[in-house]
């Protein structure tokens, strides 16, 4: 099977894995001779791609669709996009890797403890069921909640998204980091024994980290 | 100009990365600007030994991958001007980086200081190549015995094949009262065997545990034997003729019973 698509960059031409040289030649050729027309003149951008073929086979294939496009001219790369659209396409993928998983979206369950030297990352929110040791990494595009005690590095919100928040059962880190913001525990903290639910967020360009129950008065 | 000192061993748990802070430390409390470089990429201790494990964003993967400045990632110790720890990576493993890099690193890295000590990994695989690649010179920790003293001779013999032949022995975790009991290997025996100049010897003390659980180095401690000899094993990096101390039976009942009357 030949797919066509057409985008910004050009056309992209999909070929299935199960297709042969043969198959996939004479399909170009029935395909392109409909649309000869239609190029007549124009500079015609062109991506092949396909799983199975080798270099070489894609190589005769391109020759087969410039012979068929006699009458245009056929460039074998993706067009260059002008920088208006490619700043606007950045930009529209930045703002995707920030806000991707913050409300809803895809988030990851880890089940056990992350131990030493482990990195557990996710590109949406982050569930840890279990404790996070020391020397452990934790990484989130979103929240990262986690059901036990933190005592490695956490970084929520690591595409950009300063909204992120990070929960834990005991919130104990060797370093805290949401979006661009690094912070670390005071130098003579003392180890806790009890175990106090807490959140951490950004305010103000600084990590704040507050209970997260209060206790009923 | 800096010289690139390489702390090695080939087994672990001798005292590579204590002595690495140790000597690092003290060379620094002489005035000198010195790195520190843990290159046990995937096992990261020497942070934690420095006490600074809170302090890392940036590590030796992300210099080398170029991700960040080299300034950005070491971590300058507010305890001692002049010295930077440059941590190794927790979450890669040792094929993260290889010889070259770590060449071209230590290259990149001498005109901004006196000394760069690399902290090696145990074993004698890809993390020890690393290491060994931009060094000019050895430290060969060992400890009394008869395995440590083993596989420091493979690792002499494999330095030489990398071409360092200035080499220095320190042994390590020596106690005097086993030796005074001949129930340890003497000195003489381990130079005998191994055949290099020594450059030290730090006595077993459980100031060293204590210091290291606490994250800070054992020179502070001017009590400390092992952060006297530590001190002398600088001064003597430094160039100076420093002779062995006398080792003081600290661990023994008379030992102990000296050290309370005398206080």
């Amino acid at each position: 099977m030949v797919t066509i698509k057409g985008t910004k960059e050009g056309i992209h031409v999909v070929l299935s894995d199960d297709i042969t040289v043969e198959e996939a030649k004479e399909e170009l050729i029935q395909k392109f001779e409909e649309a000869k027309a239609f190029f007549k003149g124009d500079k015609v951008y062109i991506h092949l791609s396909s799983n199975t073929l080798s270099e070489f086979e894609l190589f005769l294939l391109q020759g087969t669709i410039e012979e068929t496009l006699s009458e245009s001219e056929v460039i074998f790369e993706a067009k260059p996009l002008s920088d208006k659209v490619k700043a606007a396409a950045e930009e529209q993928a930045k703002k995707e890797a920030e806000l991707y998983g913050i409300d809803e979206g895809m988030t990851r369950f880890y089940q056990g403890t992350v131990r030493a030297g482990q990195l557990v990352d996710a590109r949406g929110n982050l569930v840890v069921i279990g404790d996070a040791n020391p020397g452990s990494e934790l990484v989130a595009g979103g929240n990262i909640i986690v059901m036990g005690a933190v005592r490695g590095m956490v970084h929520a919100g690591a595409g950009g998204n300063r909204g992120a928040v990070v929960v834990a059962l005991n919130l104990l880190p060797t370093q805290i980091r949401i979006a661009d913001i690094i912070s670390r525990c005071p130098d003579d903290e003392v180890a806790r024994a009890e175990w106090i639910p807490e959140i951490a967020y950004i305010k103000d360009d600084a990590v704040y980290i507050e209970q997260y129950l209060t206790k009923k008065s | 100009m800096a010289e690139v000192i390489v702390v090695t061993s080939g087994k672990g748990g001798v005292g590579k990365t204590t002595t690495t802070s140790n000597i690092g430390a003290a060379l620094a409390s002489l005035g000198k600007k010195v790195i520190l470089i843990d290159t046990d990429i995937g096992l990261r201790n020497l942070d934690l030994v420095m006490g600074l494990e809170n302090r890392v964003v940036f590590n030796l993967v992300d210099v080398v991958e170029g991700n960040c400045k080299i300034k950005s990632a070491a971590i300058k110790d507010k305890r001692f001007p002049g010295l930077s720890l440059l941590p190794a990576a927790q979450t890669k493993d040792k094929d993260a980086v290889n010889e070259e890099q770590m060449k071209k690193l230590c290259d990149e890295l001498r005109d901004s200081y006196d000394y760069i000590l690399l902290d090696c990994p145990a074993g004698i695989e890809q993390g020890f190549k690393n290491a060994v690649a931009g060094a000019d010179r050895a430290i060969v920790v060992t400890t009394p015995e008869v395995s440590a003293v083993r596989d420091a001779d493979k690792i002499i013999g494999m330095l030489n094949a990398y071409g360092i032949t200035d080499h220095k022995l320190l042994v390590n975790r020596v106690r005097v009262d086993m030796v005074k009991r001949g129930d340890m290997i003497t000195l003489e025996d381990m130079i005998d065997i191994l055949g290099i100049k020594l450059i030290g010897v730090v006595p077993d003390d459980e100031e060293i545990i204590i210091s290291t659980n606490r994250g800070e180095p054992v020179i502070l401690n001017n009590k400390s034997q092992a952060g006297i000899a530590y001190s002398n094993i600088a001064h003597r990096i430094l160039g100076e003729e420093i002779p062995l101390m006398e080792l003081k039976d600290g661990n023994s009942f008379f030992g102990k019973l000296k050290k309370l009357f005398s206080r």
